[in-house]
């Protein structure tokens, strides 16, 4: 109480010291105004009598007689004044006899205070800002008491009164940061969401507000603030027992929506995504991902996901810094991604910053948390086909060291066993994925992460076919904060993704074989001043894709070994952006990328008579070129959003980028499968290149409570590739004759209204999009549908939170099927064989699909106990059984002739059950 | 990939049935032009058909277009055939009258229709290796009843056993017909210790559709090929006595392997995740007047070897025969379509007709 006293009194010198320091006169309508608000105090009456003295004395008589305040310097305090004597007389005659033998001045604010300072100090306008920056500073010093906080110093008080805080808000009990977190100053739309460092920045003016802080899980503050100045204010949270009914349940600050100046981004709330209903028990990332608007899949079991319109392969996934090539596992249904240790997901659909770079049409940037600092935490959980855990803490007595381990892994094995089918009880379907993180603080402004990430699935059946894949990585960053506004942060990675496709037996037994893996460099430097940030930094990728390669298995097999050559490559890229805010209506976000790739050689390869249209039929040659560098591209890539706040509670935002793509995903089916393999441009497919344009009008009402958007984008693509009919694209060394290029483009119209608090929250979206391609040699050169072109798709999220243990929540998405070829006639050939006649390429659309999910979660409430907490989690997933059509393909057979069937991957309705615990 | 849907379906039974789709396009029919030659140990086959597409859901016969259809052998001679009926001509013959070798021989398909011309690339025949042997052996699969629970059916597999390099040392692409004859003894009559059932020979073509092929390039290296799977039927009646199996193993050009490897993956789509791209089956023939127009069909020429293959029962181990189990009706009705009781009545082309190869 001593200290926190002092520090006030410190505050209201410091106040008085500033007002001297600074040379200002007040010109003359803030002179009026002054001396208007002045009136009441220089006009109080009073009667005093005192002797010659210090200043000190004087003011301290003064002060003792009139319903207000006089400030002055310390310093000025033994300054000698003469004697005084007024009856009735206004206090202003009575302080210009007392100042006028010195060369001190009045400033008079508000009525009730006067400020005594060297009178040459008196030259400067101040506005409004400044004196309420001045009074809520004197104030705080008269009236703080042990609830407030104080923000900010009177050394930093702006002229403008505008202030700037930043600070952390962290778990109360771990120290680990909380991310998407919301503070909103009550009784205003302003308001903003931690970073995903925890961080968060709040403009103010300098002021008294009452703060509420809040996120899933903790319980609610609100913190009686005083802004005096831009300072800092850190917030630790107190996690709630159980649910808590009054925690509002977002991802984002209420009207963040409107507030950030980066259009067509989607962070998602772990915390909310373990609400929704899963399948088969299994919390999903990904599954909530494909919930947000402008996200779609093309189906149950299909690996990945697409961003408007865009290919799987366009999204540039990444953990940390390290880049995923295939984050699916079980060939598709669920995602690599455990949420449990998932800090944060953001999801850039439209501009994205200039620091991510090498796909056209997102960044899925997921960041992995670090371990607790305070002690030990075990967190799990058992579900029908797989179980995870996680363990973290810190190490040794000064907890500068945190280490997390996480593991989940699934047990299908075991329930394959228990099917009493031979074939079943031989067959095998196996993930895990393993996540760990050391972080080292050496001090305030220095700590090194290493991460590890692996994953592995092996599927195989009645010892006839297989797959086995995983991705391994580690990574190592430092980061160091440079002086007060800079932290530089480099991280190393290294990863290798290999696939594996197994035919057991017989004369076409083999194993096919497919990876890649990289190297990645990358130095970044973040500047953060008031209404600034900057990043700049550098990057480079060396890849190596593995030559596909195949190898007979068994002793029957007739298959030959064949070997490709390895390939490599290097991504170059620089770059810079920053977000400044001009004006409180007007911000920006500007940056540029510049990168290079270059494909290495000495390489083995094919002359073709056209090399802009490579064909079997044209191979000229096979030649060896020993250039250390075959091919390089070089491209500029601008990025640029804005806003416009048009009101408090809306604005205007657009946005374009230019995004440019050197490994493409090859892949000759309608999904891409963990077989697939990736390839590097060359000399032969050039680099996928995108404009991306987006436009939107942002609006909350009744208070931030109803959140809505609606968005447009469009994608122009040059240099897009599609695949031949029938292409032969394994092992073969000229793939370039099976690629057909052209252009591409996609459009539509994201809307979205989000309620984000209350009994019943959620949000309900609906996305017009369009995916087309227009290439030479498919469908005589017109435009048609890709795979993933899906004009309509709604999904409506609702939450009920009944009390604090228990909630319920309902999802119903709907989209229009996608777009397939079919056979539209028949044939016989060689009075034997009857042909199918496809349709030209994607003209049919399988029926619309639609599904229904619930899930009710029952959270602990009546144990007393924090250290041990625990929650279930009943879903059904597709409750009316809907067969959704993944495809429609066509049976023939001798007996019941032709039929067009439907195969839905997931035909019936999936309860299940997941019990979650966490240690405290 | 088929088990790939399997395994979907084990996930959710019941997750595949029959839709209706709506096919503006069917209606829209396009002609079929197509030819054969082949070539035995003593003949030259020629054969050439124009015909019409169906729909793909379509019931009926594929409707033969008027047309004029010729082979061309190297580039000189016509040889005129009457759609849709074999020609045989014996090689001797055939070259005494036309001159040219086996070698060097070279033929293309003419077709006229309705003012249109079309014609196909040259082909040659490339010599056939012979086949060692067949084989058979039975492979036990789940699968999914109509009640959706899962049981174990037996399927018979028909195996191939073959060098892969012909008499002139090229290695060679190979596709396999395989047709088949089975035994039919009806059941004896208890009220008739008498009655002499009778022996039917009904010809089994339930492979006709099957696409079999052995692609030479993706063997490079190997010189035979063992165990091959040629065909696959259910372990049922047909098995339950003697069934014979006739193969016919023909060589296949490069162009030819390709063209049916392009029919195998659209035949054989089944609409999992990992289905490629179906396209537009290219053609070794093309319109005179617009060479851009799409031609279904494609002249092919092959060199064939025939092989044959008895498989009992017990090779398969079937049960027991067919009527082994049969219940006499108290009244015997002629026109009853049980083949225990008549084994004419099996269906069309049944024979008592014992065929020529069949050893007793």
């Amino acid at each position: 109480m001593t200290a926190f006293k002092k520090n006030v009194d410190l505050v209201m010198v410091k106040a008085v010291a500033r007002i001297l320091i600074l040379s200002t006169l007040l010109l003359a309508m803030s002179g009026t105004l002054s001396a208007q608000r002045a009136t009441s105090l220089s006009d109080q009456q009073i009667s005093i009598e005192q002797n010659a003295g210090t200043l000190s004395d004087a003011v301290a008589s003064l002060n003792r007689l009139i319903s207000g305040t006089i400030y002055y310097e310390p310093t000025l305090a033994d300054i000698p004044v003469p004697a005084i004597r007024a009856v009735d007389a206004p206090l202003g005659e009575v302080l210009e006899d007392l100042l006028r033998a010195s060369e001190l001045g009045v400033l008079y604010h508000r009525g009730s205070v006067a400020v005594l300072m060297p009178a040459s100090d008196l030259t400067t306008t101040y506005t409004d800002q400044y004196y309420q920056a001045l009074e809520e500073s004197i104030i705080a010093g008269q009236k703080q008491d042990a609830s407030e906080r104080l923000v900010g110093n009177v050394d930093s008080i702006s002229q403008s009164g505008r202030t700037v805080v930043r600070g952390t808000v962290t778990d109360l009990e771990t120290g680990e940061e909380v991310v998407g977190a919301t503070l909103l100053i009550e009784g205003t739309n302003n308001g903003t969401a931690t970073e995903a460092d925890g961080s968060y920045v709040l403009e103010l003016v300098a002021g008294s507000y009452m703060l509420a802080v809040q996120y899933v899980g903790y319980q609610q503050q609100r913190i009686p603030l005083k802004v005096i100045s831009s300072g800092r204010l850190d917030v630790a949270l107190t996690k709630s027992a159980v649910l808590l009914d009054e925690v509002v349940v977002q991802a984002k600050s209420r009207d963040v929506n409107v507030q950030a100046a980066q259009v067509g981004v989607t962070r998602l709330s772990i915390k909310e995504i373990e609400k929704l209903p899963s399948f088969l028990g299994e919390v999903d990332m990904i599954k909530g991902l494909l919930l947000q608007p402008g996200v779609s899949t093309i189906g149950e079991g299909s690996s990945g996901f697409n961003v408007r319109g865009g290919n799987v392969d366009q999204n540039l996934i990444m953990i940390d810094e390290g880049l995923i090539f295939n984050a699916s596992h079980a060939l598709g249904f669920f995602s690599s991604f455990n949420s449990d240790i998932v800090q944060s997901a953001t999801l850039y659909k439209g501009t994205m910053p200039a620091r991510f770079g090498g796909r056209l049409a997102s960044t899925l940037d997921v960041n992995v948390r670090d371990g607790a600092t305070d002690r030990w935490h075990l967190k799990g959980g058992l579900g029908l086909v797989s179980s995870r855990l996680t363990l973290d803490g810190p190490l040794g007595k000064k907890k500068k060291t945190t280490m997390l381990f996480s593991g989940r892994s699934t047990y299908s094995n075991w329930v394959l066993r228990q099917v009493n089918v031979p074939e079943v009880k031989s067959s095998s379907a196996y993930f895990y994925d393993l996540n760990a993180r050391m972080v080292h603080r050496f001090d305030e402004k220095n700590n090194v992460s290493l991460s590890v990430y692996a994953t592995e699935d092996q599927f195989s059946f009645n010892d006839e076919f297989g797959f086995d894949y995983g991705t391994q990585m580690g990574q190592l960053q430092y980061r160091r904060v440079l002086g007060a506004k800079m932290l530089a942060t480099t991280n190393a990675i290294w990863s290798r993704y290999r696939s594996e496709q197994q035919d057991l037996d017989g004369v076409d037994g083999s194993d096919y074989m497919t990876g890649l893996s990289y190297v990645k460099f990358k130095q970044n430097v973040s500047y953060l001043d008031e209404g600034l940030e900057l990043n700049a930094g550098a990057s480079g990728i060396f890849y190596t894709i593995d030559g596909n390669a195949i190898e007979p298995r068994g002793d029957l097999s007739v298959i030959a070994p064949e070997q490709l050559d390895d390939e490599k490559g290097v991504e170059w890229g620089i770059y810079a952006d920053m977000d400044l805010q001009l004006t409180p209506r007007f911000s920006i976000i500007a940056g540029l990328r510049y990168s290079i790739f270059q494909y290495l050689g000495p390489r083995n390869t094919f002359l073709y008579e056209d090399p802009n249209n490579p064909s079997v039929e044209g191979i000229l040659e096979p030649v060896t070129l020993t250039d250390q560098v075959v091919k390089s591209f070089g491209h500029i890539q601008p990025r640029a959003s804005f806003r416009y706040r048009v009101t408090p509670s809306s604005s205007i935002k657009a946005g374009y980028g230019r995004t440019v793509q050197y490994i493409n995903q090859i892949f000759n089916s309608e999904t891409p499968t963990p077989t697939n393999f990736w390839q590097l441009s060359n000399q032969y497919i050039p680099p996928q290149l995108a404009h991306n344009f987006s436009l939107g009008y942002f609006h909350n009402f009744a208070d931030n409570l109803w959140v809505t958007s609606i968005e447009g984008f469009y994608r122009d693509i040059d240099q897009l590739f599609d695949f031949r009919g029938f292409a032969d694209l394994l092992t073969n060394e000229h793939l370039e004759t099976e690629l057909l290029d052209g252009i591409g483009r996609s459009y539509g119209v994201e809307v979205s209204v989000n309620r984000q608090v209350g009994y019943v929250h959620g949000w309900l979206s609906y996305t017009y999009s369009r995916s087309e391609r227009q290439i030479d040699g498919i469908n005589e050169g017109a435009w048609y549908s890709s795979n993933f072109d899906k004009p309509h798709d709604f999904t409506l999220v609702t939450n009920f939170q009944i009390n604090k243990r228990n909630s319920i929540s309902i999802n119903f998405t709907y989209g229009t099927g996608r777009p397939i070829t079919v056979p539209v006639s028949k044939y016989r050939v060689q009075d034997r064989v009857v042909v199918l006649n496809y349709s030209d390429r994607n003209i049919f659309r399988v029926p619309d699909y639609h599904r229904l999910d619930l899930s009710y979660t029952l959270a602990q409430g009546f144990r007393k106990s924090k250290k041990f907490k625990t929650s279930w989690t009943f879903s059904i997933y597709n409750v009316y059984g809907r067969k959704n059509p993944y495809s429609v393909f066509v049976e023939q057979s001798t007996q019941s002739g032709t039929r067009i069937n439907r195969l839905a991957v997931l035909g019936s309705a999936f309860p299940s059950l997941t019990f979650n615990f966490e240690l405290l | 990939m088929r088990h790939l849907v399997w395994i979907s379906c084990l996930l959710c039974w019941g997750c595949i049935d029959e839709i209706t789709i709506d096919l503006p396009e069917a209606s829209q029919q396009q002609l079929v032009v197509e030819g054969t030659i082949e070539r035995d140990q003593k003949n030259y086959i020629f054969w050439a058909l124009v015909s019409n597409t169906l729909n793909v859901t379509g019931e009926g016969t594929f409707e033969e277009v008027d047309s004029d259809v010729r082979i061309i052998y190297n580039d000189e001679h016509t040889i005129h055939l009457i759609a849709g009926q074999e020609e045989r001509i014996p090689i001797d013959l055939f070259h005494t009258t036309f001159g040219g070798t086996q070698e060097n021989a070279q033929f293309h398909l003419e077709a006229r229709v309705a003012g249109e011309v079309y014609l196909s690339e040259n082909v040659s025949l490339v010599p056939v290796p012979t086949a060692d042997s067949l084989s058979v052996g039975v492979e036990v699969r789940p699968e999914l009843n109509m009640t959706g629970n899962i049981i174990s059916v037996p399927y018979v597999q028909l195996k191939a056993h073959t060098p892969l390099i012909n008499d002139v040392g090229q290695r060679t692409s190979l596709q396999w017909q395989v047709t088949s004859v089975y035994r039919f003894i009806e059941a004896v009559r208890d009220s008739d210790p008498f009655y002499q059932p009778k022996v039917c020979y009904m010809p089994y073509d339930g492979f006709r559709n099957d696409v079999n092929i052995a692609n030479a390039q993706e063997f490079a290296g190997k010189d035979r090929i063992d165990e091959i799977v040629i065909a696959e039927n259910r372990n049922d009646f047909r098995f339950s006595q003697t069934i014979y199996f006739t193969v016919v193993q023909k060589s296949l050009s490069q162009d030819a392997i390709e063209y049916w490897t392009e029919v195998k993956a659209s035949n054989e789509r089944s609409g999992n995740l990992y289905d490629v791209f179906p396209g537009k089956i290219r053609s070794n023939i093309q319109q005179e007047g617009d060479p851009e127009a799409l031609v279904n069909g494609y002249f092919q020429a092959s060199a064939i070897d025939t092989m044959r293959l008895r498989v009992r029962a017990r090779d398969v181990e079937f049960p027991r025969r067919f009527c082994f189990m049969w219940e006499e009706p108290e009244i015997i009705d002629p026109d009853s379509p049980d083949p225990c009781l008549n084994c004419l009545k099996l269906g069309p082309g049944v024979s008592l007709e014992r065929p020529w190869y069949w050893e007793l």
